[in-house]
């Protein structure tokens, strides 16, 4: 099983009602999203002007770069095929790839807020929530979930719910019978470029050539490098990092080098 | 999606990122400045173990660890071995902290760099306190790395640590590599060689 998504673009009419329904469903900070609807266009493209929308969210990839990236210290956890109740126990960071039913979560407790699952997403899909730091995190991460929560109740994720154009479906791409499934028989694609091929499972259909084009264009166009200093910057533990700061704070407080009257001035 | 309104710059890391590197820019500062009861005592040193073990460097730790258990006076300690290090060692053997020294070719304070230094961090929005020392001082030119990862401004960190930081550092190191040096030294410095040449 592999949930994925539809984006029916020709049903889309870009108004947001996806974005405040997951909003609302997960009390996300209004300075971050889950998900996102862009405007592409009106542009030139090869079949003439087109413009269109572009509604993105976590694409519960294939290959996730965002997992195996995650330095918080791994856990066994056993996972459970809702349909056939059979288990699955494996090694996970605070993010994983559910091996039955394919979406990518995080758990919130062990996040250490680090950020470098968020930088490694070419698809810009993960935010962290500073103001959810605790004692073991400098903040909490956070995206789309497929609404798993919702779907284990027999609910469909809050956005495909709300979709007053219905331009979005959610169902197992592994069932072909499903509509996810026939939607990409008739060429619904994901966003992918040459550099970017991570097997997204949010998928795109367009009965118009320009607006795929732009979507295609909207595509990343390259795989986020986690810089080196980042990994190391990952390596150093919580404790370290809460350490440093308060003696860097100390060392700003008696601060050798201050903001200067040109600056203040400007 | 991170930040959609307003956008952000994709180049930009993250708060946390910057933070954290600033935080260690300003830690690394306080360890090159003269050893001062405020900051030089348990905190700083605990700090420093939890940085060595979480970078994963046992023989940094084993020998800073082995000083700490050794020295029941570590600030007078570090301010006897600062001082004879860094200021009033025999010539050839002093190993001064200004990068003019290392560059303007004559060996001498308040040179040349000092000065271009001093103009970079003018550019940036940024003077010094004080002149208690030229500006060209290590721990001055680690503050204002601190304060420029803060601001997330990395392109130009990059840039002072390319033509300002690293030349001289670089022949500093030359010399401090020559003989073995004290312990709580030893690993400052290698810490801010790793930090440093990090991103070039």
């Amino acid at each position: 099983m592999q949930y994925g998504m539809i984006i029916d673009v020709d049903k889309c009419v870009g108004c947001h009602a996806c974005v405040i329904a997951c909003k609302a469903e997960w009390e996300v900070p209004a300075q971050y999203d889950r998900n996102w609807v862009f405007r592409l266009g009106p542009s030139l493209t090869s079949s003439g002007m087109a413009a269109t929308y572009y509604p993105g969210l976590c694409n519960h990839c294939e290959n996730p770069p965002c997992v195996p990236v995650c330095p918080a210290d791994p856990v066994e956890m056993t996972f459970k095929d809702a349909k056939t109740g059979k288990t699955v126990t494996m090694e996970v960071g605070a993010t994983w790839k559910d091996p039955f039913n394919g979406t990518v979560q995080v758990d919130h407790e062990r996040c250490i807020g680090c950020g470098a699952c968020r930088d490694a997403c070419p698809y810009n899909a993960r935010y962290v929530n500073e103001d959810l730091a605790d004692d073991n995190s400098l903040g909490k991460v956070d995206k789309c979930t497929y609404c798993m929560p919702r779907v284990a109740e027999g609910l469909e994720p809050a956005c495909v719910q709300t979709c007053l154009a219905r331009a979005r479906i959610f169902g197992d791409l592994d069932d072909p019978n499903s509509e996810v499934a026939q939607y990409v028989k008739k060429g619904a694609v994901g966003l992918t470029s040459k550099a970017v091929q991570i097997g997204p499972n949010g998928r795109y259909y367009g009965s118009k050539k320009g607006d795929m084009e732009l979507l295609m264009q909207a595509a990343p166009q390259e795989m986020p490098e986690v810089a080196l200093r980042r990994s190391v910057l990952t390596k150093m533990s919580l404790a370290a990092k809460k350490q440093v700061k308060e003696l860097g704070m100390l060392g700003l407080a008696g601060g050798l080098l201050v903001k200067s009257l040109q600056k203040d001035d400007e | 999606m991170a930040t959609h309104t307003p956008p952000i710059d994709q180049d930009d890391a993250s708060a946390t990122e910057s933070a954290t590197l600033s935080s260690l820019y300003s830690f690394l500062s306080l360890t090159m400045r003269y050893p001062e009861a405020a900051f030089c005592g348990e905190p700083l040193f605990d700090a420093v173990e939890s940085l060595l073990a979480s970078l994963d460097r046992p023989e940094d730790l084993a020998s800073f660890q082995n000083w700490r258990a050794q020295t029941p006076a570590p600030l007078d300690d570090l301010r006897t071995e600062y001082t004879r290090l860094f200021i009033t060692a025999a010539k050839q053997k002093t190993l001064p902290l200004y990068a003019s020294v290392y560059i303007d070719g004559d060996g001498t304070l308040q040179g040349k760099t000092t000065e271009r230094t001093r103009d970079f961090y003018r550019e940036h929005g940024y003077d010094l306190a004080n002149d208690t020392e030229p500006a060209d001082h290590i721990s001055f030119e680690l503050d204002f790395l601190a304060a420029l990862a803060g601001e997330a401004k990395f392109d130009d960190e990059d840039f002072f640590l390319r033509t300002l930081f690293r030349p001289w550092f670089e022949r500093f190191l030359k010399q401090w590599n020559k003989e073995a040096r004290h312990p709580f030294y030893a690993v400052s410095i290698r810490l801010i060689d790793f930090f440093t040449k990090e991103e070039q």
